[in-house]
């Protein structure tokens, strides 16, 4: 096979590889400098960055802003309820969208189209906060981790994106045979549709945990215990430039002891997506792949 | 009570035998559907408020009417049209020359050769999108800092002025779409590697046994492969289009380039701000909603009428 | 038919989720039914081993996320002194306002929340929402004492005289601004008092190379610009020492104008002759030009970083948010009042009676009194000392009411951060001064006592009510106040010619704020300014 590969390789395809490599890898250095940015002054101490502003690495790494950070009690129940709510939400999205997302995909089925509009309808126009805040209340989902898993569990946009790719992935000609065995649409869906939906299942994992572990707004909605507020919530409010200003408490305790808010911000960033970053390269797996040309398959 | 004719018995034999034979559709799409109407359909009633004079004290349903006295407070803004310009002049140069740029870092990604390098890329692309508007704005200010800067640095090495970027609104819209490329760009590669994956390899090695070259697969197979995928983007930002994202446009604005940075998302929301008026910022929504759910449906249609897949 | 299949089946999930939706409702009622009753019971006092009646009273506070309000030894402290137990709602701080709406428009209104004296506020007073405390406020000795009629005219919200929240008190807020004096020795100038010297000391700090680094990287003055509101750019307290010279306070429309008459901003007789000068400064490149892309204190930062000299500064609190929060040598910068057109004429502090937020109570609560009580107790000595600096032997050892000096250990300090804050606190001025003020080492703090005295003692006092009714003209009229903004923004930046703007105010903006600006100057003219030399 390889031989066979080797063969057919013109200089376009060098051509096409040194291009696509060096223009990708000319972009991805331009997005590496934002957050390697924020990496570095996360670790320089302010007086540093006062200096230079657009100075990237630190004299020493100074670790006062993180262990300021994880000294905060909300921080800890901070990261229970949000690796939770990101799990468990995740895993009920997932299965959402996949159940939802087959019936979806067949154009055939009566109602279909009505079932779409129903989708489409709610990606513009929703009750806004109030109406939203009754309903929880009166489910009795207010103040409960529930408050920030169910609402939201299904996204109309990854929906929608399911639902196609359902369709332009799966033969129709395997569902048959599998019919005329006698398999009913459940049976269907979980032996024969899901072994080749994992990509859209990566992707989808990819989407859901990072909307959830990204979502502060459900939480300020609904919850009023502090002590069920998400990590980014936490760090979001950690980090706020008057909270820590106002304080005469905070106003004697000088630099030596306190980051300062701006590098506490950048250090909340960083705390905020390394969960998300060390999870990301396991589901990335799935629709990153080899190359397909010339299909060196085994 | 009149008796039923037979025919449509008939047909009504029919329509249950359908529902019986795909009834493990209907139930597998049911969660979903008990979703919707749940959490999507019961607070929707919330939406009358753009037509209601809202008073903190009776809730939104006790309200009193005010029929369109919203809408026209609204329209009668004369500002409003001028802002409205500015957001759809922004969204139109976003679908020109944003949109298609994570396909075209998809496409590229895909042709590169070394598996571990193109994740690490890819890695690295996506890395943007979870820094926050407010940090990218210090950044992009420090960077183009007239006196400070880096660019402006390189541009007085070069022996030209210095020009003050953020401060003038002949830089505004440019300024606002690189930045947009550089944090969204790598994000969005994601949903069309996926697509890339669901393409059949099969194709690639038929192409290549028939002497396509490489630039022609990538546009015959690669491309072809994920163009409902394109397509399906490309309705729902044309539906988005009444949406340029509060946070960033608002960290780029200021007083000296409000001419073209004040856009519906920002000017509404200073205006929320100062009248405080519940039912205003809902009118406003439901104005974007209706325009973004109508464009949408013209450019389904027109999807469908050249041949496309659409969204339904 | 098949459509009817469908909207049968729909039917009845939404009466199914109507039921339970209705059946959790009245669990839910339930709940609260079971809540109010065991509100008022006796509990029982484990110290004292006597049953004490406790009134629980429910709250939302602003409280920072490092305190930790489980077993709070403050809240325990306000328990015993006034026999209310505080049931502490902590919305996040960013989106409090959002939070306290919610709760308010779905009748989850606590019995009293701190909030600000806005127009949504004021929509429900008129609403009856709010309680109206008038006649109540004379029962409670400290709520009289120590919060002035003045700073009561923050939270008469409606014009029928009635008072509708308890303000939290503050102190004044004068500002000056802070020069940098290693560069003043290097150029060789005196800290400038007028608006000539300091246009002066602004060329030589962006020409002279004050920091003696050979390139030409400093300014003489950086502004704060104004963000989110729909003020323009150019008007912020920062640049009050500037502008007040012109008889022109940014955000205190009680200042009079040369002529001691009152005057909307626009309309001053000095209008121009500032929005000129900081045309000049601009177009000479002595300002920092960026000033007009300022979001929050970048300001403070370049000023910090050694690029600009001078930078407006609020006297109260310029050692600790600006020398001590930037880790500064306070040796290095002075504070001076602000400056004057000529030398006869007097620098002005425009102070208007200062409030942080408002104490706002439920009209349902049935415990408006255990609220006021509180409230009270918060504005007490003991009460304000408590909740700004904790418990007496635990959280500091000594603590001098007169001179506002504490003595306390480091840990006691990073330990009372977990317990209250001023934020937190029902007051956050005692007699009108903050429970600590000047800086954290004793140095500092003499620093600060020095240089504040020395500037109170030159500058003239102007104490100016509560103008509320300026505010009216952003509601009234957006867009022309949206075009006075960019106007005035664009003829200092030159991109506007001064005829296009006067043009603008005379024919447009003074005909439509003509009403306002009447009700302005007779609400003046019934509630006059007090002047202090």
């Amino acid at each position: 096979m390889r031989v066979k590969n080797a063969l057919v390789r013109g200089p376009g395809d060098s051509f096409v590889e040194v291009f696509s490599t060096l223009t990708v890898s000319v972009f991805a250095l331009c997005c590496l400098l934002p957050f390697a940015y924020v990496f570095f002054v996360s670790f320089m101490p302010y007086t540093e960055y006062l200096e230079n502003p657009l100075k990237v690495i630190p004299s020493k790494f100074d670790l006062t802003a993180y262990r300021q950070m994880l000294g905060y009690k909300l921080i800890q129940s901070g990261y229970q309820v949000s690796v939770f709510t990101t799990v468990v939400g995740t895993i009920l999205s997932v299965f959402l969208l996949v159940i939802s997302g087959y019936p979806l995909s067949k154009t055939n089925l009566k109602g279909h189209r009505f079932f779409i509009y129903m989708v489409l309808f709610t990606m513009f126009f929703n009750g806004g906060m109030i109406p939203n805040y009754i309903l929880i209340r009166n489910l009795g989902l207010q103040n409960t981790v529930w408050a920030l898993i169910i609402p939201g569990c299904i996204n109309s946009f990854n929906l929608i994106l399911m639902k196609n790719y359902i369709k332009s992935t799966v033969p129709e000609t395997l569902e048959e045979a599998a019919k005329i065995d006698g398999a009913n649409d459940i049976r269907i869906l979980f032996s024969i549709v899901t072994p080749l939906l994992k990509p859209a299942i990566a992707t989808m994992t990819v989407f859901c945990s990072v909307g959830y572990w990204n979502n502060y707004f459900s939480a300020m909605l609904y919850l009023q215990d502090r002590k069920l507020w998400p990590l980014t919530l936490v760090l979001r409010e950690l980090v706020v430039e008057n909270t820590s200003a106002v304080s005469p408490v905070t106003q004697m305790l000088t630099s030596t002891h306190r980051s300062h808010p701006f590098t506490l911000k950048m250090a909340a960033i960083i705390v905020t997506i390394t969960p998300i970053l060390i999870v990301y390269p396991f589901m990335q797996r799935y629709f990153v792949k080899g190359i397909s040309l010339g299909s060196v398959k085994e | 009570m009149r008796a039923i004719p037979s025919f449509e018995i008939g047909e009504l034999r029919r329509q249950l035998k359908y529902f019986s034979n795909n009834k493990y559709l209907y139930l597998l799409l049911l969660p979903c559907v008990i979703y919707y109407i749940i959490f999507n359909y019961m607070p929707m009633y919330g939406l009358i408020i753009a037509f209601k004079d809202f008073r903190f004290s009776k809730g939104i349903l006790g309200s009193p009417w005010c029929g369109l006295e919203n809408f026209k407070y609204l329209f009668g803004l004369k500002d409003f049209y001028r802002v409205f310009g500015n957001s759809l002049t922004l969204s139109l140069l976003r679908l020109v020359f944003f949109f298609p740029v994570p396909i075209i870092l998809a496409l590229m990604l895909n042709e590169i050769p070394f598996l571990r390098y193109k994740r690490l890329l890819q890695t690295v692309i996506y890395l943007p999108y979870f820094i926050s508007w407010v940090v990218i704005g210090g950044i992009l200010v420090n960077l183009l800092s007239p006196s400070w800067g880096i660019i402006n640095s390189l541009i007085k090495a070069l022996g030209g002025e210095p020009v003050f970027f953020l401060g003038s609104d002949k830089y505004f819209r440019v300024i606002a779409l690189i930045s947009y490329i550089w944090k969204q760009a790598g994000w969005d590669t994601i949903i069309y590697l996926a697509a890339i994956t669901s393409i059949n390899p099969e194709l690639y090695e038929a192409a290549t046994i028939d002497g396509a070259s490489r630039t022609q697969r990538i546009w015959h197979i690669t491309l072809a492969g994920i163009k409902p995928t394109i397509i399906i983007l490309l309705l729902l930002s044309i539906g988005n289009i009444m949406n340029n994202g509060f946070e960033q446009i608002y960290i780029l604005q200021n007083s000296s380039n409000l001419q073209v940075s004040e856009v519906f998302e920002t000017y509404t929301y200073k205006l929320g701000m100062v009248n405080g008026r519940l039912s205003f910022a809902t009118t406003v929504g439901l104005f974007s909603s209706v325009v973004g759910f109508i464009l949408l449906m013209i450019a389904n249609w027109i999807a469908k009428l050249m041949g496309e897949e659409g969204i339904f | 038919m098949f459509k009817k299949a469908i909207s049968i089946l729909l039917c009845i999930m939404v009466m199914v989720t109507a039921l339970i939706g209705c059946s959790s409702g009245k669990n839910t009622k339930e709940q609260a039914n079971s809540v109010e009753e065991t509100t008022t019971t006796t509990t029982e006092n484990t110290g004292t081993e006597e049953k004490k009646e406790v009134i629980e009273v429910t709250t939302i506070l602003q409280v920072n996320p490092e305190i930790v309000l489980e077993d709070n030894p403050v809240l325990k402290k306000i328990e015993e002194d006034t026999g209310v137990r505080l049931i502490v709602e902590a919305p996040p701080l960013n989106d409090f306002g959002d939070r306290v709406k919610v709760l308010v428009s779905t009748g989850d209104m606590p019995d009293f929340f701190i909030y600000g004296a806005d127009v949504a506020a004021k929509q429900w007073a008129q609403e009856g929402l709010l309680a109206d405390v008038t006649d109540k406020i004379k029962d409670y000795p400290n709520l009289v004492s120590n919060i002035s009629k003045e700073q009561y005219g923050d939270t008469m919200l409606l014009e029928d005289g009635r008072i509708y929240g308890i303000p939290r008190p503050n102190s004044y807020d004068k500002w000056g601004f802070l020069i940098n004096k290693k560069w003043l020795d290097k150029v060789g100038k005196d800290v400038p008092k007028t608006v000539d010297e300091f246009i002066d000391v602004c060329r030589a700090f962006t020409f002279e190379d004050p920091d003696g680094n050979n390139q030409d990287d400093t300014y003489g003055v950086s502004f704060g610009a104004q963000q989110n509101s729909m003020d323009s750019g150019i008007w912020h307290l920062y640049n009050d020492f500037l502008s007040t010279a012109y008889g022109i306070s940014s955000w205190h429309p009680g200042m009079p104008d040369v002529d001691g008459s009152f005057k909307l901003r626009a309309l001053k007789s000095k209008y121009y002759d500032y929005l000129t000068l900081l045309k000049q400064l601009y177009s000479e490149g002595i300002i920092d030009r960026e000033f007009i892309t300022h979001k929050s204190s970048e300001n403070i930062e370049k000023f910090a970083q050694n690029r600009v000299g001078i930078v407006g500064a609020s006297e109260k609190n310029y050692t600790t948010q600006i020398i001590e929060k930037y880790s500064l040598n306070p040796d290095d910068y002075v504070y001076a009042p602000p400056l004057t057109l000529d030398e006869n004429s007097k620098p002005v502090y425009v102070l208007p009676p200062s409030n942080w937020m408002a104490f706002f109570i439920n009209a349902k609560s049935d415990k408006i009194d255990a609220v006021l009580k509180v409230l009270d107790w918060g504005n007490s000595e003991e009460g304000f000392v408590t909740m700004q600096l904790g418990i007496a032997g635990v959280h500091y050892n000594k603590y001098d009411i007169e001179t506002r000096t504490v003595e306390r250990t480091k840990e006691q300090a990073e330990a009372v951060a977990k317990v209250t804050s001023n934020m937190m606190a029902f007051a956050n001025a005692y007699k009108g001064k903050e429970a600590l003020m000047g800086g954290s080492t004793p140095e500092t703090i003499a620093k600060w006592q020095k240089e504040s005295a020395a500037a109170d003692a030159v500058t003239r006092k102007i104490y100016t009510p509560f103008v509320k009714m300026i505010d009216k003209i952003a509601v009234e009229f957006p867009d022309e106040t949206q075009t006075l903004n960019s106007l005035e923004v664009r003829y200092v930046t030159g991109e506007v010619q001064l005829d296009e703007l006067k043009k603008f105010i005379e024919e447009t903006w003074k005909v439509k704020t003509a009403a306002i600006a009447k009700e302005f100057a007779d609400f003046m003219a019934k509630n006059p300014v007090r002047i202090e030399d």
